[in-house]
């Protein structure tokens, strides 16, 4: 389980940082108004993944989750820090040959509906990318690999599938062929950034078994960035908590969510509902609003609202430090 | 699901421009594809009927140089039409490719092509047009082009805007993921995805061109050798009390023309609504 | 007493040429200080039902046949002026986009003033000032949010404002559609706390649509199931959620992963999709997709029948006594 051993990890972060700035007035939690802003979206992420592992990201909104997926297949580019793919810096990597990085990792985005360009059939889309890869020799071939892919994921009758536009389908169907179309080009890496959260919640379990089960069959490695926590224990190995910007907990999955260190891991566990009215258990408060990633204050930025924190937690920086088998950014739980 | 041509009729219905627009339309490119068997007389031919009044000989009259108003109404419609529509496209193209890169690639590119998208938005266009003939010469091709090289500004403002909507899209950053090149991008996803207010605003530019190739003919400044509804009038002009049937009609016949295409563009621009976008 | 009464409500509209049947004899109580969440998936009808309720849809392409009961007076058959009046005033409704319901040119106070204005013209600048900051008071928001735009709030913010603009007048009803679901998890969970809080303390009623059914286990005291515009179940939400007797409440309930999921099993899921509701099927609607359908599930609609409990469900399986083990 502890990521530096590992032989070689498939994909690694190394300080990942994405900076903007913003020239847009803001309110400070202490009501001051600031004329500019630094956007702190990624702010030194780092871990190791392993082949064929699958990372849980979760946080709220404003953790930078999503940027984080976008850094990672090179749709936006790092401010500073750098992120390695079978050892090699991706910015190296899209210079010398783009295609082959785009083959190696590929995303799945949150949005079905919107992921395909509304003028082309599913058999433009798929047939397109596997052209511009250079897979399957003529166009009969692609077509009748496109059908197999189809019929694989379970979209039947395959030949009317191919035929449909995106606007006829369903948002199910659509993220089935968005995943498929990615693993088309067999990466090493699936980035799935809130792959279900626009889907409805009884759909939302076939997307995830696809996922899961095409990641495993082609022993692909993914980052499964998502804010529902059940679904994510349910899917990863491990799983890495986000809050402004940086990890604050990371450790196998069943241990982060069963058994929280940090925290705001406890008070983001403790509010998930369950679906069953007699559970009632006690859910941590916190006070204040979700925090947005600029002028982050100081120390440890959770502080404000941290329900354990004292002066002494916003003075001083929190570093990702080992407790019992896990990585914690909190002084107070690691001493 | 609903077919094309159930789509189609949807757009048409509720949407009398289109329809009326549609019709003219139809006309005008009856009487300019057809103006040689259409029309009485050969409009060359000079005759000795000099400015004489609308008869049963001559339906809309003859001008100075004896030749059938009518006539030359019909063979002017060709002229029209393709200088407005040639015109026109040039346009578009420019202002696609200008206002697409600007607004997609952002950034320096924005910064230089926006900046001058901007700068040539506040040029005088009609007096550019008046220089460059004037010292180039005005046959019909260069008139054309220059009309094209000008006007192509509120297209390129409408791509840019377009496109840098459409920037933000999930399809544009799936397609980037897949391995699509930007260039690629922009042509084949960014431009077909934005284009619809284009034909829209180019339907128009098509009325536009046409009033400024009259424009210039009326000036003086067209190319003498094609019939040219303006050139009828400016022909017209030193009769305009005595032969008032030379300017009137060529008069008529470019108010026509330009209700035809702004109909058209008013019809199309109604379709842009999402549901039948895709037609 | 019901505060709101639906009588076999029906909602048809036309499309392409066909009739589309958006909502199927729902025949619904909802009693006064009851919570209901009203669950389904996309496409189940919830949003035309809550539409149907605030006379919303467009009466040349809509047919709404049926009473609907606001403390016994019909608002189908309402007056304008009566319907007017009763809406915000009695009937209030909180919408998923927050930021869509407020204007972005006007500061929210002044939004919320004209709004208010609009029921109480009398109303002095003083006296909506006054009670617009008492109303954000009971949503836990700043005064100072008064003169700000909705652009320098956030998402939490925002939904509170909603949420504040629906309660000014003091409404009997408050409808809710998927007003929590934008927000993270802890924010929902605060804001679900702060309105509970708000019922009890003044007698406000809450209807809830959601697909998330873990806040209508959380939040709501009784729970409505729609299917395709069809209500399969209802009943209190302890024993809906924990022993449901129709079977789409059951594949709803197991396709919600816990933290005691097995992560070896594959997550369970109730196949295939909605019917089109231009052309229902025959029997039951939801027969295509049931795993326990036989025969005259699929030659004859269901009818609602009552169970113990204040229990009622549309199933030919359920027995006539109530659903054991």
């Amino acid at each position: 389980m502890k990521s530096e051993n590992m032989s070689r990890p498939v994909l690694t972060c190394e300080e990942v940082c994405r900076y903007y700035k913003k020239k847009e007035k803001h309110i400070r939690d202490d009501g001051t108004v600031a004329k500019t802003s630094l956007v702190k979206a990624v702010d030194g992420i780092s871990f190791q993944l392993a082949p064929g592992e699958i990372l849980g990201v979760i946080g709220e909104s404003g953790c930078g989750k999503s940027t984080l997926g976008r850094l990672l297949v090179r749709l936006e580019k790092t401010s500073s820090g750098s992120v390695l793919l079978d050892g090699e810096n991706v910015d190296q990597m899209i210079r010398a040959d783009r295609l082959g990085f785009r083959r190696q990792i590929q995303m799945v985005f949150q949005n079905p509906f919107d992921t395909f360009d509304p003028r082309y059939t599913v058999e433009k889309i798929l047939v397109g990318t596997m052209k511009l890869h250079g897979i399957g020799s003529s166009a009969g071939e692609r077509r009748e690999l496109a059908l197999e892919k189809l019929t694989a994921a379970g979209l039947l009758p395959a030949e009317d599938f191919l035929r449909r536009f995106p606007h006829e389908l369903s948002g199910g169907q659509l993220q089935r062929i968005s995943i498929l179309r990615s693993m088309l080009l067999s990466p090493k890496v699936l980035v799935a950034d809130e792959p279900v959260s626009m889907l409805d919640i009884s759909i939302r379990a076939d997307i995830i078994n696809l996922i899961y089960d095409t990641a495993r069959s082609e022993g692909a490695a993914a980052v499964f960035i998502s804010h529902d926590i059940t679904t994510t224990r349910y899917i990863a190995d491990r799983i890495a908590v986000m809050y402004l910007g940086r990890i604050v907990e990371l450790g196998t999955a069943d241990e982060v969510a069963l058994h929280p260190m940090h925290p705001y891991t406890e008070a983001l566990i403790s509010n998930c509902s369950s679906i069953d009215p007699r559970d009632r258990r006690p859910v941590i408060q916190i006070k204040g609003e979700p925090p947005s990633p600029v002028d982050i204050p100081p120390g440890c930025p959770f502080a404000p609202r941290c329900p354990r924190a004292t002066a002494e937690c916003s003075a001083t920086e929190q570093t990702l430090k080992e407790c019992n088998g896990r990585l914690v950014r909190c002084s107070k739980v690691t001493g | 699901m609903e077919t094309k041509r159930e789509k189609i009729r949807r757009a048409f219905r509720g949407n009398p421009q289109l329809r009326v627009g549609m019709v003219m339309l139809l006309v005008l490119l009856v009487v300019a594809v057809f103006a040689n068997v259409l029309s009485p007389y050969d409009p060359y031919k000079l005759s000795n009927d000099l400015v004489s009044a609308p008869s049963s000989a001559h339906l809309l009259g003859t001008d100075h140089l004896g030749r059938d108003v009518l006539s030359m109404l019909l063979y002017g419609a060709k002229v029209s039409l393709m200088v407005g529509t040639i015109s026109a496209l040039i346009a578009a193209v420019i202002g696609t490719l200008l206002g697409g890169v600007a607004g997609f690639f952002g950034g320096k590119a924005d910064t230089i092509f926006g900046g001058f998208i901007n700068v040539f938005m506040m040029m005088p266009t009609f007096f550019l047009i008046l220089i460059v003939v004037a010292l180039f010469g005005s046959g019909m091709v260069k008139v054309m082009v220059v009309i094209g090289l000008t006007s192509w500004v509120g297209n390129a403002k409408l791509m840019r805007a377009q496109a840098l909507s459409l920037r933000e899209r999930t399809f544009i950053k799936s397609a980037e993921a897949v391995g699509e090149s930007k260039l690629k991008i922009l042509f084949r996803h960014v431009v077909p995805n934005g284009i619809f207010p284009i034909i829209a605003n180019t339907t128009m530019g098509v009325a536009s061109a046409i009033l400024t190739e009259s424009s210039l003919a009326f000036l003086g400044l067209g190319d003498p050798n094609i019939i040219s509804w303006g050139q009828i009038i400016q022909n017209g002009k030193a009769y305009f009390l005595s032969g008032w049937w030379i300017c009137l009609f060529a008069g008529l016949a470019i108010i026509y023309t330009v209700i035809t295409f702004y109909l058209l563009g008013d019809g199309l621009n109604r379709i842009l609504s999402p549901k039948l976008r895709g037609v | 007493m019901a505060i709101l009464s639906l009588h076999d409500v029906c909602v048809t509209y036309r499309s392409s040429g066909k009739d589309v049947h958006a909502i199927n004899h729902v025949s619904l109580d909802v009693e006064k200080n009851e919570s209901l969440g009203i669950v389904g998936e996309s496409g189940s009808g919830k949003t035309t039902l809550i539409m149907a309720i605030l006379r919303l849809l467009n009466p040349k392409s809509t047919t709404v046949t049926g009473q609907i009961l606001l403390d016994g007076e019909d608002i189908l058959t309402m007056p304008d002026e009566r319907l007017s009046e009763i809406r915000w005033q009695e009937m209030a409704i909180v919408f998923q986009k927050a930021m869509n319901a407020l204007s972005p040119v006007h500061k929210v106070g002044k939004f919320i003033g004209d709004l208010y204005r609009v029921h109480v013209p009398k109303a002095t600048n003083a006296e909506i000032r006054s009670r617009i900051e008492e109303t954000f008071e009971l949503v836990n928001l700043p005064k100072r949010i008064y003169d700000l735009y909705p652009h320098e709030l956030s998402g939490g913010m925002l939904q509170r404002v909603s949420i504040a603009m629906s309660l000014i007048l003091d409404p009997k009803l408050l409808i809710m559609d998927e007003a929590t679901t934008a927000l993270d998890v802890v924010t929902q969970n605060q804001i679900l706390e702060e309105i509970k809080h708000l019922e009890e303390e003044r007698g406000i009623t809450r209807i809830m649509i959601t697909h998330d059914m873990s806040v209508v286990a959380s939040s709501c005291k009784n729970v409505a199931v729609l299917y395709a515009g069809s209500l399969m179940e209802t009943g209190p939400v302890e024993k809906v959620l924990v022993e449901p007797i129709h079977p789409y409440t059951q594949g709803l309930v197991d396709s919600f992963p816990t933290f005691a999921t097995d992560t070896h099993e594959p997550l369970k899921s109730i196949g295939g999709s909605l019917p089109n509701l231009a052309d229902l099927p025959k029997g039951c609607v939801f027969a295509p997709r049931c795993p326990k359908a036989c025969d005259i599930c699929f030659q004859t609609p269901p009818e609602m029948k009552e169970y113990p409990g204040g229990r009622r469900a549309a199933c030919h399986l359920a027995g006539g006594a109530s659903h054991e083990e």
